[in-house]
């Protein structure tokens, strides 16, 4: 039990750090860019699951948008739903296309994910 | 004479003493069980009083919602269906646009001033926008104040329905502060004179309306003061007996001893009856407001109110749209009231009457409109809450529907059924179909048409009509292959065969045309729909090795593990069929179907959300490669007639649908953004001589074309390889082969002798690939 907090902690630190990390901004624009930044405050505020909802409302928009689900992944990270931070992940991987970073960011989250479920 | 007379006398007094004193007695007697049964029963009436105005008050009824149209540059959307939407809201049109809740429109140029809406995720403000459109899409989004471009509005969404209680009465709750002051003195004024004196009952007003009533011959006035009006449409029924004037006034008494005059007038501002919109009665001022003059009740002027307090007397003979007349005439009666008690200037006064009746025509709102999909949102929410609480406690649901496709799809559908009907000269209504129409990525569902009349709240075929699927299974068959190491080359034996039943009969499956076609790609046997071919992959991969894929694609129901599976000889529903086309369109990740996104409280505060889920079920390869073959089917195989007319840079992907003796009529597809399944058929399993490719895919095209964006076929995963072959040999190709064609591969299964054609050895022609194949599978 303990460990899973912490873990649970830890996770969330992770959430939280990646929230800021090099995959922040530029990665997309218009309106799906504004919906992240309003995530992204919400996730800041600790309003998770309307972060969530946001970014919902940007994959709506954008569905083959590969950061778009990544963001949504990190999210559902924070909110400690590893298991859909996973598939989410999976799906980012699909559109990332040759964007490389993004790949590596989306399977270090899935790592992330497996070593914490050992 | 005197002594005995004396005597007498004191006896009479004694027997009148004796007398009184027995009748008291009998009086006490008989009055005291009465007293203790009239305390009884006030007892009683304050009870009732008191745990209904302490308890819920009313019940009111689920508003639904469609999906909020987000609005920004680039976006996909016509200036009809900008109009479209903004009506179904209920916006006017207004001169200038400015004013909120209204818009202008100039062609493909609009303003539109919003009103501030509470969405799940936050308050949307009032705003107010200049909008240019341009080639379908929106060029130019601007503030119309600031004239500063804007990157994102969400639109205030289109209430669809209502969940009624039984009674089917509808309010919007309000304070009495947010009432203007001059509709609460507009009540009392012209009401109840009293209202902030009396104790319930009013005997001076009683008197008045009496003589006013005996100097008129006729009843003008009522006594009854708004506490009684209250309490009689609180508590009472509507008969008109003298018990029940007695309990009213009764309750009357205890109500105002229980509680404050604001408390009882906030009561009776939201329970009093203010007009009827077919069913649906409208109690209250909040929602009168919006009903007569579709803004908040905060923001009415004197002679609007003025006009609601005239038409509370009687909402039907007041009628404001029927009688506008008769109705100008009690409200300008009331603005005089006004005037002669000092409340308003005379300037006001005269201002108020000189101002037009000021009622909106009724829009066509949403409500009612689309019964279908408020089946499936009543389904899922179902789940998580009692219908009780849907019909009582006030939730606002949001959907996903999208009026503008549900709208295309509708029409789409009643038209062509009604022209395809003609066409098979069948007799009239027995032609019928639905449609499911969905998201790719969210699997949000944005529309479903229950039949050809839409409207009709009747049989859900969409949900409930179980028909053979025909070759809609087909792509589940062949998934399973690739994901067994066959590849889109192949080849695939399209002999007949014959099936030993479990029943020990022999099933003879036939091709549609029926004839063999030899040995063929997978691919072709997929794009042209073979059904030899299907049974021969089939019972070499085993039956139950398709049913474990189509229950991974999302397919719940349990299917029966014999070979006519593989034609589609299993009943299924358009929105399962939905839901496994969602997962192929999803690139192997499962993806349950949602109607409804959020659910929020009446206060609207947040209650719940229905999150996006998903799940990787297949290789993402293997599902690449199969809709390619089902881009090839619509372009090239058993859709390629109707996919002429379909613009080449169009990405859409599908598969026909077919049952014996041409009784159903399938199709099923998806592009970059949106999915589609179409139904036709009889309701009563007649043959209605249509293929999938004839009948479904005619609708099914002329929707897709209409809400896909124009956009080529979205990247193949980067691990796909292409290879040019030699159709005849399955093996590479090269410029001396006479049927090449470029087919992608998954890593590493891709062929590597190359055909004779293409200057490869003889000996390792087809046969021996096939040999190989069949190694590889043992």
């Amino acid at each position: 039990m303990k460990i899973y907090l912490i873990l649970m902690i830890a996770a969330l630190l992770l959430g939280g750090c990646s929230t800021s990390g090099p995959m922040q901004r530029g990665q997309t624009t218009g309106p799906a860019q504004v919906l992240l930044n309003q995530a992204h405050a919400e996730a800041q505020a600790g309003a998770l699951q309307r972060a969530i909802a946001l970014v919902e409302r940007a994959v709506r928009i954008e569905p083959r948008n590969a950061y778009v689900w990544h963001r949504l992944a990190q999210l559902q990270l924070a909110a400690g739903n590893r298991a859909k931070a996973k598939q989410f992940a999976r799906r980012s991987n699909q559109f990332a296309g040759e964007n490389r970073s993004l790949k590596r960011a989306n399977h270090r989250l899935i790592e992330q994910i497996i070593d914490t479920e050992i | 004479m005197a002594r005995p007379r004396k005597r007498r006398v004191p006896a009479k007094k004694r027997a009148v003493e004796r007398k009184r004193h027995y009748l008291r007695k009998t009086l006490l007697f008989l009055l005291l069980p009465g007293l203790i049964a009239l305390g009884g029963y006030v007892l009683y009436l304050d009870h009732i009083v008191t745990e209904k105005f302490e308890g819920k008050r009313w019940a009111i009824p689920s508003r639904v919602y469609a999906r909020a149209l987000e609005l920004y540059p680039g976006k996909l959307l016509s200036a009809e269906q900008l109009q479209t939407e903004l009506d179904l809201i209920g916006y006017r049109t207004s001169f200038d646009g400015l004013e909120a809740g209204s818009y202008l429109r100039h062609g493909n140029h609009f303003t539109i001033a919003s009103r501030p809406f509470r969405h799940w995720d936050g308050e949307e403000p009032a705003r107010a926008i200049t909008l240019t459109l341009r080639s379908n899409r929106i060029s130019q989004l601007k503030g119309a104040h600031s004239g500063r471009d804007l990157d994102l509005i969400r639109l205030e969404p289109v209430q669809i329905g209502m969940i009624y209680p039984a009674h089917q009465e509808d309010r919007i709750l309000v304070r009495l502060d947010e009432l203007p002051a001059t509709l609460v003195n507009a009540l009392q004024a012209v009401e109840d004179r009293n209202f902030q004196r009396h104790i319930g009952v009013d005997m001076r007003g009683i008197a008045r309306a009496l003589l006013a009533n005996i100097r008129a011959g006729g009843v003008v006035q009522g006594g009854s003061t708004l506490t009684q009006q209250l309490v009689k449409n609180f508590y009472l029924s509507s008969e008109r007996t003298l018990t029940r004037k007695l309990n009213e006034a009764l309750m009357a008494l205890l109500l105002e001893l229980h509680y404050s005059k604001a408390e009882i007038l906030e009561a009776y501002a939201n329970e009093i009856y203010l007009g009827q919109d077919g069913a649906r009665a409208i109690h209250g001022f909040g929602l009168a407001s919006e009903f007569y003059f579709n803004k908040p009740v905060a923001t009415l002027t004197l002679a609007e109110s003025a006009l609601l307090v005239a038409i509370l007397r009687g909402p039907a003979y007041y009628d404001p749209r029927r009688h506008p007349e008769r109705a100008m005439d009690r409200r300008d009666q009331v603005i005089n009231t006004l005037r002669n008690d000092n409340l308003i200037s005379p300037t006001a006064a005269q201002r108020a009457i000189n101002s037009p009746i000021g009622v909106v025509s009724k829009t066509e709102r949403g409500d009612g409109r689309y019964p279908a999909f408020i089946d499936l949102v009543k389904r899922q929410l179902r789940q998580d809450y009692r219908m009780e609480d849907l019909r009582s406690e006030g939730l606002r649901i949001f959907t996903s529907l999208d009026p503008i496709a549900q709208r295309l799809a509708e029409r789409s559908l009643s038209q062509w059924v009604e022209r395809l009907e003609g066409e098979q000269r069948l007799k009239s209504g027995t032609l019928e179909g639905s449609m499911v129409l969905t998201r790719v990525g969210s699997a949000e569902v944005t529309a479903v048409v229950g039949g050809r009349q839409p409207r009709f709240e009747g049989f859900n075929r969409a949900l409930d009509s179980q028909r053979p699927v025909g070759s809609l299974l087909k792509p589940a068959l062949y998934l399973t292959a690739l994901e067994h190491g066959y590849t889109l080359a192949s080849p695939i034996s399209d002999e007949p065969i014959e099936v030993k039943t479990a029943r020990g009969q022999t099933w003879q499956p036939q091709n549609y045309d029926h004839s063999s076609h030899g040995t063929v790609p997978l691919i072709d046997a997929l794009t042209h729909s073979y059904n030899l071919a299907a049974v021969n992959l089939g019972m070499r991969l085993g039956i139950g090795q398709t049913v474990e894929t189509l229950h991974e694609l999302g397919i719940d129901k349990p299917l029966p593990n014999y070979p006519s599976l593989l034609l589609g000889a299993v009943e299924m529903a358009p929105i399962d069929i939905a839901q496994l086309y969602q997962t192929l369109a999803d690139e192997g990740f499962y993806t349950p179907l949602r109607a409804v996104r959020e659910v929020l409280n009446q206060k609207g505060e947040p209650l719940q959300r229905y999150p996006l889920e998903t799940q990787q079920r297949f290789d993402p390869e293997s599902v690449a490669l199969i809709n390619f073959a089902l881009e090839e089917a619509l372009r090239h195989g058993t859709g390629r007639r109707a996919a002429q007319t379909i613009a080449a840079d169009l990405y859409l992907a599908g598969k026909t649908g077919t049952t014996d003796e041409l009784r159903d009529s399938w199709f099923a597809g998806f592009g970059n953004e949106h999915l589609a399944v179409v139904w036709l058929g009889g309701d009563h399993n007649e043959k209605v001589g249509l293929t999938g490719a004839s009948g479904a895919l005619k609708i099914w095209r002329e929707v897709m074309t209409q809400i896909e964006t124009a956009a080529p076929r979205p990247p193949l995963p980067a691990g796909l390889e292409w290879v040019d072959i030699d159709l005849a040999s399955g093996l590479r190709g090269g410029s001396g082969c006479e049927t090449l064609r470029r087919l992608p591969f998954t890593h590493a299964t891709a062929p590597t002798d190359y055909a004779p054609c293409a200057g490869g050895q003889l000996g390792r022609s087809m046969g021996s690939f096939w040999h190989r194949l069949k190694g590889w599978l043992q």
